[in-house]
């Protein structure tokens, strides 16, 4: 642990820490550009040069190329380094254009700061400055290469730290040029994170673009709720418009980085049929008038048909708040739910999965790990982040090894057994050494051998595991091979990955008798139910269900939703009542580890001023009211139908639902938001076995039916957003290229499965590291789930047909 | 026919050679100089060629190919005079051979006669600093150079004495 001195200040730090860092843990900022704690150092921009006064090295030296060793005595302000970084700067601006008032980076650009700071403002240089041709990278990022002031920044990101190949660096010298080798989208779904990190204005935001300055901007740290993972992200709002999320940094949970799906899914926000005002039968009216009439329409259907008439229905999108107000609302006026879970079997994995909630762990402790076992999960497609994490962990010399079916993809070197769904706990098993496996004595060329000693030879392991496939023993060997992980090894862990932004919230709030939609659809068959509320949840949106459910919406007296979306089932609702997002009011998020998180309003929201320009500028009516700003948040709203209806909830602001759920929830008592909530306490439960369908028989040729989620297209908040349905793939389905060829099918076919209750078009594309007796399809928003019913599990080369 | 063929003999060798490599990537350049000679240049068919025998993605192949001198991702022309453009050229006055060649040729520097059988190129240290000021035409080496010299040079490069043996 050396000591060193910088500006007459000690301190101890780590050996192997650059001067550079172990200035910033004094405070001290020492100029930077190339740097960058997440990819090291480069020395390529210069501009961190410090005046090293005694210690091993002496002189001027790059302080991001150097370890802190004892002794050091450094000076940050030493007149050598103030002048060389001076002039550094004015280099550096010899080739960049002065176009700062018409760049978006102008105002929180790094160069410009650096500029001002170093005092150049004369440029004594005469020649003519280098300049480039700019490529189209696709709908998220901008390049200006003009600006470029060649600090690798972007290439050390795209290629070594997200592993993706099609973005980097091209000639040399003074022609050297970032971008791609033709112009085209880039490939990578972290290519966002290349705004963020450009520390001049080479790669900006392309849909914020010539919008605001930042300066300009509401900003609060938020979270991402488009995944399971709770990202942290910084949220830019102007005009009552947000405009442009950043990555929030988290070293716990995702660093310094985000996904695309987290940085352009926001935009469903800003929708322009976003409900503003509560409807009721179609009218826009008063608050006071929506709940009157909704409130009083519940009682009068509880009074008639009893308490289980009426049922409410959330979802995992919802925050905790909600959520919590939702099983509240039920325990007061005896009504049926919370149904918080599109399937009961998906509330049955998390609940299983909780058993194991001691050996959960952060995506941090993830990148910390040597041996990595990924089962049923691609995460690419589910929860984008996790990839960049094993990637790192594989950076590192971790191995990585995928038990799935499916031709999973990710940006670095893995081991993939390819298993089918029916077989994944047998899987599972063999790797837990249990002596009975079916695999045991039975391996391909030394493939599971290899498997055996990597997990043998691991000391840090950890399994990250999905739910998508859930079947039969699926679960429960998952967390028993775990626990044999950490019984071996001492350490080790799990990481869940989970469908929606507050699953673990969501299970933590369901009561025992909770369960999924299909038996909510079931009692309005059954002429049951008289009336629903929905809050926060749009079951039309990818339920199976989705025809019998409008079908059984007829038979209802009262449809009340409470949401921020325009979604499907506001179409079919009496009454809409308008609810605020979570950039509008504060909510808490429990996020897959279990760790709750706070996210902070932004702004107070209501009509994008861009959306009202049509009507007139300035608007014509005067009144003091932001316009379209009069809505709630879920948990609000509940209270105040339930006010309504003549009981009152037990709270009336946030801090009080807040203190009101302390006291429900033992396991929310004592936990502090960026804490991880250590015992999770779910009510009851049916035991595992009981809870999954029972395997179909399968005829010969039969090929198995996984419905799975893609980056962009099935996620539903942002299939809202303008940005991110520009990199929507449309619907695909994968088969094996050989299973393919039997049924006379091939790369790029529009194909056709139909089944008895329906069926689903989509665009064929064969993998080479998927199952053969697979056929996978992806969970798309573009999908026609107005035709579908249940999915088959099984599906018999018939029921599938060439289009086109 | 016999270019066809020439071709798809070229492309079979580099994929056994690529095969037998414990690590296809050491084989890049070679790839990329192995196709230049078939095509003249590395034209972009040839580079995604190339990206393909080696498994690679086009930018990694375009970052090495724009990087390296002796890859041309142009057309050049039958001679490529890459003139020494480092100090111990310049020294015994070898910018003023540059300017030489460029006005005897008619064409600046990086640019190919309109016959197409001059390119002029700058290059750094050839490592001819004893026989300095130096350039090289295709790989050949002259050294001690003056401007009868590289007369002379040019002259037997057209009539085609000196192009006897002078691989690209």
């Amino acid at each position: 642990m050396p000591q060193i001195v910088i500006d007459g200040r000690s301190i101890e730090v780590a050996s192997g820490t650059k001067v550079i860092e172990a200035a910033q843990q004094l405070g001290i900022y020492i100029p930077r550009l190339c740097y960058h704690p997440a990819l090291g150092s480069a020395g390529a921009c210069r501009l961190c040069a410090v005046s090293f006064l005694e210690g091993p090295v002496r002189g001027l030296l790059m302080s991001c190329m150097v370890e802190a060793k004892e002794g050091m005595v450094v000076s940050t302000q030493h007149p050598d380094a103030l002048q060389f970084r001076k002039q550094i700067m004015e280099w550096l601006m010899m080739n960049h254009p002065h176009d700062c008032p018409v760049c978006d980076e102008g105002g929180h650009c790094v160069l410009q700061e650096m500029t001002v700071a170093g005092g150049h403002s004369m440029r004594r240089f005469p020649g003519s400055k280098r300049t480039y041709e700019d490529q189209d990278l696709g709908p998220f990022v901008q390049h200006e290469m003009n600006r470029c002031i060649h600090c690798w920044r972007c290439r050390r990101f795209y290629q070594e730290y997200s592993g993706y190949k099609d973005m980097g660096v091209m000639g040399l010298a003074s022609r050297t040029y970032f971008g791609r080798a033709v112009p085209g989208p880039l490939e990578s779904p972290f290519a966002g994170n290349l705004i963020d990190i450009c520390p001049t204005g080479v790669f900006t935001d392309k849909p914020s673009r010539f919008k605001a300055r930042r300066w300009e901007c509401q900003r609060a740290p938020s979270l991402c709720i488009h995944c399971c993972l709770g990202c942290s992200i910084v949220v830019n709002s102007r005009y009552r418009e947000v405009l442009r999320i950043e990555a929030g940094h988290n070293p716990e949970v995702n660093g310094h980085f985000i996904c695309d799906r987290g940085r352009y899914g926001f935009d469903y926000v800003n929708h322009p049929s976003r409900p503003r005002w509560p409807l009721v039968e179609g009218r826009a009216c008063s608050w006071q008038e929506a709940l009157a009439y909704a409130g009083g329409r519940l009682r009068e259907i509880i009074e008639k048909h009893g308490p289980s008439s009426a049922a409410v229905v959330g979802s995992s999108r919802a925050s905790l708040e909600s959520l919590g107000a939702l099983r509240l609302f039920c325990e007061k006026h005896a009504v049926s739910g919370p149904f918080l879970w599109m399937e009961t079997q998906e509330l049955k994995c998390v609940r299983r999965l909780l058993q194991g909630q001691e050996l959960f762990v952060s995506m941090k402790q993830v990148e910390e790990a040597d041996t990595i076992l990924v089962v049923g999960l691609d995460p690419v497609q589910e929860a984008p982040m996790l990839a960049l994490a094993l990637r790192q962990a594989w950076r590192k010399g971790g191995w990585v090894g995928v038990v799935d079916p499916r031709g999973v993809e990710l940006p670095f070197c893995f081991s993939h057994w390819v298993v089918h769904p029916r077989e994944m706990g047998m899987a599972l098993e063999y790797l837990a050494g249990k002596p009975k496996s079916p695999y045991e004595g039975f391996d391909d060329q030394g493939f599971l051998k290899a498997w055996r000693q990597a997990l043998a030879r691991g000391k840090r392991p950890v399994m990250a595991c999905g739910t998508l496939l859930a079947k039969a023993d699926f679960m429960g060997a998952c967390l028993e091979l775990a626990h044999f992980l950490r019984k071996e090894k001492g350490c080790g862990g799990l990481f869940p990955v989970l469908r929606g932004a507050n699953s673990l919230g969501a299970v933590a709030v369901s009561g025992s008798e909770a369960s999924g939609l299909e038996e909510l659809l079931e009692a309005i068959e059954r002429g049951e139910l008289k009336a629903l509320v929905l809050v926060e949840t749009d079951p039309l949106f990818s339920f199976w269900g989705k025809a019998r459910l409008k079908e059984g919406f007829k038979g209802l007296e009262l449809i009340l939703v409470m949401d921020y979306l325009p979604s499907g089932v506001s179409k079919q609702a009496s009454v809409v009542m308008p609810c605020k997002s979570l950039f509008e009011s504060s909510c808490l998020f429990v996020n897959n580890e279990g760790r709750l998180q706070e996210a902070t309003a932004v702004h107070h929201g209501g009509i994008p001023i861009s959306q009202m320009l049509e009507e007139a500028n300035p608007p014509r009516t005067f009144g003091t009211e932001i316009p379209g700003g009069g809505t709630c948040a879920g948990w609000e709203a509940l209270a105040k139908l339930s006010e309504a209806m003549g009981e009152s909830l037990g709270f009336s602001d946030l801090p009080g639902l807040r203190n009101v759920l302390r006291q429900r929830f033992g396991w929310l008592r004592e936990v502090r938001p960026g804490q991880r909530i250590l015992a999770l306490e779910p009510e009851g439960g049916k035991r595992w076995e009981e809870i999954f369908h029972s395997q179909k028989e399968e005829g010969q040729g039969a090929l198995s039916l996984l419905l799975v989620q893609a980056t962009f297209g099935t996620e539903e908040l942002s299939s809202y957003s303008r940005h991110s349905c520009k990199m929507e793939a449309g619907p695909m389905g994968f088969l094996h290229p050989e299973t393919a060829a039997c049924l006379g099918l091939k790369q790029g076919d529009l194909v056709r499965l139909g089944w008895e209750q329906g069926e689903l078009e989509f665009l064929l594309e064969t993998k080479e590291n998927m199952h053969k007796e697979l056929l996978v399809v992806q969970a798309h928003r573009l999908l026609d789930w107005d035709k579908a019913g249940r999915p088959p599990e099984v599906v018999n080369s018939g029921q599938l047909e060439k289009i086109i | 026919m016999e270019a066809t063929n020439q071709k798809t003999g070229l492309l079979k060798e580099l994929e056994q050679r690529i095969r037998r490599a414990e690590h296809p990537r050491e084989l890049v350049v070679d790839v990329m100089l192995a196709l230049q000679e078939q095509y003249g240049y590395l034209s972009d068919d040839a580079l995604e060629e190339a990206a393909r025998l080696l498994g690679m993605s086009l930018l990694e192949l375009e970052e090495l190919a724009s990087f390296y001198d002796f890859i041309y991702r142009r057309p050049v022309g039958r001679f490529v005079i890459r003139v020494c453009d480092s100090v111990v050229c310049w020294l015994e006055e070898g910018e003023k051979l540059g300017e030489h060649l460029e006005a005897r040729l008619g064409i600046r520097m990086g640019e190919t006669t309109p016959d197409g059988l001059f390119t002029l190129l700058p290059v750094c240290c050839i490592g001819y600093c004893d026989m300095a000021p130096a350039m090289l035409v295709n790989r050949r080496v002259y050294g001690n150079l003056n401007q009868e010299k590289i007369d002379k040079i040019l002259e037997e490069l057209r009539t085609g004495d000196e192009r006897k043996g002078l691989p690209r």
